[in-house]
């Protein structure tokens, strides 16, 4: 395909990206690569409609759609858990001198919490705190306007917040 | 006090390799998906100058890879928790079930009296389109039924195919193709198959006339 190199040179830069993002959204290591996997191929064979807008947002657009579509054919139930309020105000409770954990237990509390928060939260701070992707950007990639993807970002932190109480999270 | 931070997962090695490997020369069949859209794009340009003959063998084809989706879907479908979304023995449960999850209302009869429970519905999809699977049962048996509205240019047709030691039935009745999978002997498949046709001949026929 004559097109190869040049979707390779658009597209492979963003492969890091790209293996985040399903690695937050899948949970694993081994779902997260196939995902990444059938992005590539799907997105190669999109590539004809790509007209050189933004290529990071493109490809995680088509990343997180295929991990859509592959929690629906393999109906992966334990993507979506919801949250839940009663399991962490309890968190919540047990602040206190005690609670000044450290910093292991702290991301690992941090990481088990962005795992409960349902995926439309994840995809958001994923995106905005580790790609740094503008408000737009975000949009473009979840299909939603810009004041939703803010109005999300501030639900998804304020989550977590609660969740990690006495730690505040910072939000920019 | 530094703030906890996410940790950035970057791509190995091997991820990157992987993927240039299936970029640079696409598996022919490395999912339903890929296969499916290749195979009805292909289908699509070719058909402007093919033969009638070469497209029912394309059609032939599309038909393979439905059958290959409904058998997986089949095993799938017994894995504990995925058999039913719907769960109920009530034909006027699992009929509205489906308003709004599908652009099409599937036929669902009770054949409970025949000796096939319903046992309940999901949605699954197959090649990338939305399916209404009924469940059914026989005995400690379960049949999978899986219907969709036939496509504008397809024909009836039917079939009975073997594969995996499944019997797999597949046929057209009133505007629909279903497909019935178990492992349940040809004999009661056929017969559960032609319960089925005629009961959803009948609903079609007489709105209520009973």
């Amino acid at each position: 395909m004559a097109d190869t190199r040049r979707f390779e040179e658009a597209m492979l830069p963003h492969l890091d990206a790209a293996y985040n993002l399903a690695r937050y959204l899948t949970r694993n290591e081994h779902d997260a690569e196939d995902v990444v996997q059938e992005a590539y191929v799907r997105a190669l064979r999109y590539f004809d409609a790509f007209r050189g807008q933004n290529a990071k947002a493109w490809l995680l657009a088509i990343v997180r759609h295929t991990t859509y579509t592959r929690r629906r054919r393999d109906r992966l139930s334990a993507i979506t858990t919801e949250f839940n309020d009663e399991m962490h105000s309890s968190a919540r409770d047990n602040s206190g001198p005690e609670a000044e954990l450290d910093r292991a237990e702290t991301l690992a509390e941090l990481q088990s919490a962005l795992g409960r928060l349902p995926p439309q939260f994840r995809e958001v701070l994923v995106l905005r705190e580790l790609e740094g992707l503008s408000y737009e950007e975000i949009g473009l990639i979840v299909r939603a306007p810009a004041g939703t993807v803010m109005s999300r970002l501030s639900r998804a932190r304020a989550r977590l917040a609660q969740v990690l109480s006495p730690f505040k999270q910072e939000t920019r | 006090m530094s703030e906890p931070r996410l940790p950035y997962y970057p791509a190995r090695p091997e991820l990157r390799s992987r993927v240039e490997t299936a970029i640079r020369q696409p598996p022919r069949r490395s999912t339903r998906r890929t296969s499916f859209l290749r195979m009805t794009g292909l289908a699509a340009a070719l058909a402007l100058v093919a033969s009638a003959a070469w497209i029912s063998g394309a059609r032939r084809h599309g038909a393979e890879i439905e059958l290959t989706a409904v058998l997986d879907g089949h095993l799938r479908s017994l894995e504990p928790g995925h058999l039913a979304d719907v769960a109920s023995t009530d034909q006027h449960t699992v009929k509205p079930w489906f308003a709004g999850k599908l652009e099409y209302s599937p036929p669902v009869v009770d054949l409970a009296a025949a000796g096939f429970p319903l046992v309940g519905g999901r949605v699954d999809v197959v090649d990338g389109r939305k399916l209404a699977a009924l469940v059914y049962s026989r005995r400690s048996h379960i049949i999978n039924l899986f219907v969709r509205p036939l496509d504008a240019t397809e024909r009836s047709s039917s079939s009975e195919i073997v594969r995996h030691g499944y019997n797999i039935a597949g046929w057209t009745s009133n505007g629909m193709r279903l497909w019935a999978v178990s492992d349940l002997s040809l004999g009661e498949l056929r017969e559960f198959r032609d319960l089925m046709t005629a009961r959803i001949v009948e609903s079609a026929g007489t709105t209520r006339s009973r």
